[in-house]
């Protein structure tokens, strides 16, 4: 294949920039602590983690009852 | 035999010749960074030979035409990849943007703003004589109905925006077909000598490649060198005139919506593909479906709270009235009633009339799981958590989509630069190539010139 300058340019910059959008991705991930960022990221496990995130709150509104009666919860 | 004559013609064309191989090649590397050029090279041939008692002897050499390197068929996927890859990135854009409104997973998305509503209601339904319980319920739901107004109102302004990106587009998308039916005109007279006219031609061919990022086109040509264009399956360049889009107002939900149509004649026409394609089905399609999930949710908590709560009994044991306004059944206008939020008391926690009796509070907390959102009957967090997994599912389609598109394309925009770019090293070479061929050609003036100066002096 006949390759140009531009070809050679062209090719560089695309790789440099998929790099380069990668390590963007990780450095938010590492700065936010979060794995997924937007819904789009991981689309069932968010689903997923909203629904627990949902489970978990009803869950702690039966926790100061036991508190009252003594019982320690490890909660 | 030939004259010696003959010799300072053979020379003279090669001069002429490697000439303008020079300027062509002097051309090419002069547009190397130039968009959309291609590069030229000279085709030589042989002039026509003449018979002598030994055969036939050339007369030198002939340009015959400056070939314009290019594939039709590399232009066309080109084309129709790109129509692909802007009609994905602008979808992705607008999905992307609708995840951002969203703003899941985060602390101040509707999904914790729901979630806090109904604990507010267990809370309540725990101490149904604290006012501070009952306060919170209130300034809880006033919360959930201001997300819900917030969410609403940022998509349908977003609704706007992408409409006036529409009237942007189809005006670029005129002017590309401006300047190519323009083109069509010049190139068909400058052709009609029957030399290829290549720097329109790449004029030509770059607006056609803009104008295929905006819509899916088709394009023709003719026989005498004009293109024609088709937008969906109207024609909208024809020789030498461009029948340019025009657009027709009409409302839609309290905003201004704009039709594309052919001319200035009202008949909307169906765009598919590239820019254009990807705003209409996000103004159309994506930002109302969300729009209408948001009213789905919205119309299931005033409908099915009001009923639980018309069935209770307030702090003073009257009978309980509307806890939402019942005007208010889309999540553009959901709150609360004005009268609750003024006094905190008219809630209806109890189900016997007593104030120590929670148990319409804790009824209403449980319809969070009853099962009554949306057509399949699911829980409040499952609709909500499947409105954001959907939500999720289309935009990564749309980015992986645009990610394949992408690699297609680049892939093809580097065979058609194999084609049709211009390498220095190559036009360097050519360049040495036609500077020793030229000088080869003076020397063989100067040795005719000799001859003949021998001939006019010794004899």
């Amino acid at each position: 294949m006949r390759v140009t300058g531009r070809m050679v340019r062209q090719k560089i910059l695309n790789n440099t920039n998929t790099a380069m959008e990668r390590l963007q991705f990780a450095q938010t991930q590492m700065a936010t602590g979060k794995r997924i960022l937007k819904p789009s990221d991981d689309p069932l496990s968010l689903s997923k983690a909203i629904r627990a995130r949902a489970l978990l709150t009803d869950s702690r509104q039966y926790l100061p009852l036991p508190g009252a009666l003594g019982i320690t919860c490890p909660l | 035999m030939i004259g010696l004559t003959a010799g300072l013609e053979i020379a003279r064309k090669a001069l002429s010749s490697y000439q303008l191989a020079l300027s062509i090649y002097g051309n090419n590397i002069a547009n190397v960074e130039t968009p959309g050029f291609s590069r030229k090279r000279p085709v030589f041939g042989e002039a026509e030979a003449v018979d002598i008692p030994l055969g036939r002897i050339g007369l030198g050499v002939d340009t015959r035409t400056i070939e314009r390197m290019r594939d039709v068929y590399l232009d066309a996927a080109y084309r129709r990849e790109n129509t692909a890859y802007s009609g994905y990135e602008s979808l992705e854009q607008c999905l992307s943007e609708v995840e951002m409104i969203f703003s899941e997973p985060s602390e101040t998305g509707l999904g914790d703003v729901l979630r806090d509503f109904w604990d507010a209601w267990q809370e309540l339904a725990n101490q149904p004589e604290s006012a501070a319980s009952r306060s919170y319920v209130v300034s809880k739901a006033t919360s959930l109905c201001t997300s819900l107004n917030h969410l609403t109102s940022r998509l349908t302004r977003m609704r706007e925006n992408i409409d006036m990106e529409i009237t942007g587009t189809v005006g670029d998308i005129n002017s590309l077909a401006a300047r190519i039916a323009h083109l069509n005109a010049r190139i068909v007279e400058a052709e009609v000598s029957g030399n290829e006219a290549s720097d329109l031609r790449d004029k030509r061919d770059f607006l056609i490649d803009e104008l295929s990022g905006l819509a899916k086109i088709q394009v023709f040509e003719t026989a005498d060198g004009a293109a024609s264009v088709k937008i969906g399956s109207e024609s909208l360049v024809e020789r030498s005139t461009a029948v340019l889009l025009g657009t027709s107002v009409r409302g839609d939900d309290d905003i201004v919506i704009t039709d594309v149509t052919l001319g200035a004649g009202d008949r909307p026409i169906r765009i598919t593909g590239g820019r254009l394609g990807g705003l209409l089905e996000s103004r159309d399609s994506i930002l109302p479906g969300y729009v209408s999930r948001l009213d789905e949710i919205a119309l299931t908590v005033v409908e099915e709270v009001n009923r639980v709560h018309r069935s209770g009994f307030d702090f003073a044991g009257r009978a309980g009235r509307d806890f939402f306004d019942p005007d208010g059944l889309t999540a553009a206008n959901i709150r609360v009633s004005d009268a609750l939020k003024a006094d905190a008391n008219l809630l209806a926690a109890s189900a016997d009339g007593s104030p120590g009796n929670g148990a319409t509070a804790l009824a209403i907390s449980d319809l969070r799981l009853a099962g009554v959102f949306g057509p399949e009957g699911a829980s409040a967090e499952d609709y909500y958590a499947s409105l954001i997994a959907d939500l999720g599912i289309e935009a990564e389609r749309a980015g992986d989509n645009k990610e394949a598109e992408n690699l297609l394309l680049t892939e093809i925009e580097t065979r058609r630069e194999s084609v049709k770019g211009v390498s220095i090293d190559e036009e360097m070479t050519n360049l040495v190539a036609s500077q020793h061929a030229y000088q080869a050609a003076v020397k063989l003036v100067t040795v005719i010139d000799d001859l003949m100066e021998t001939i006019m002096t010794t004899l």
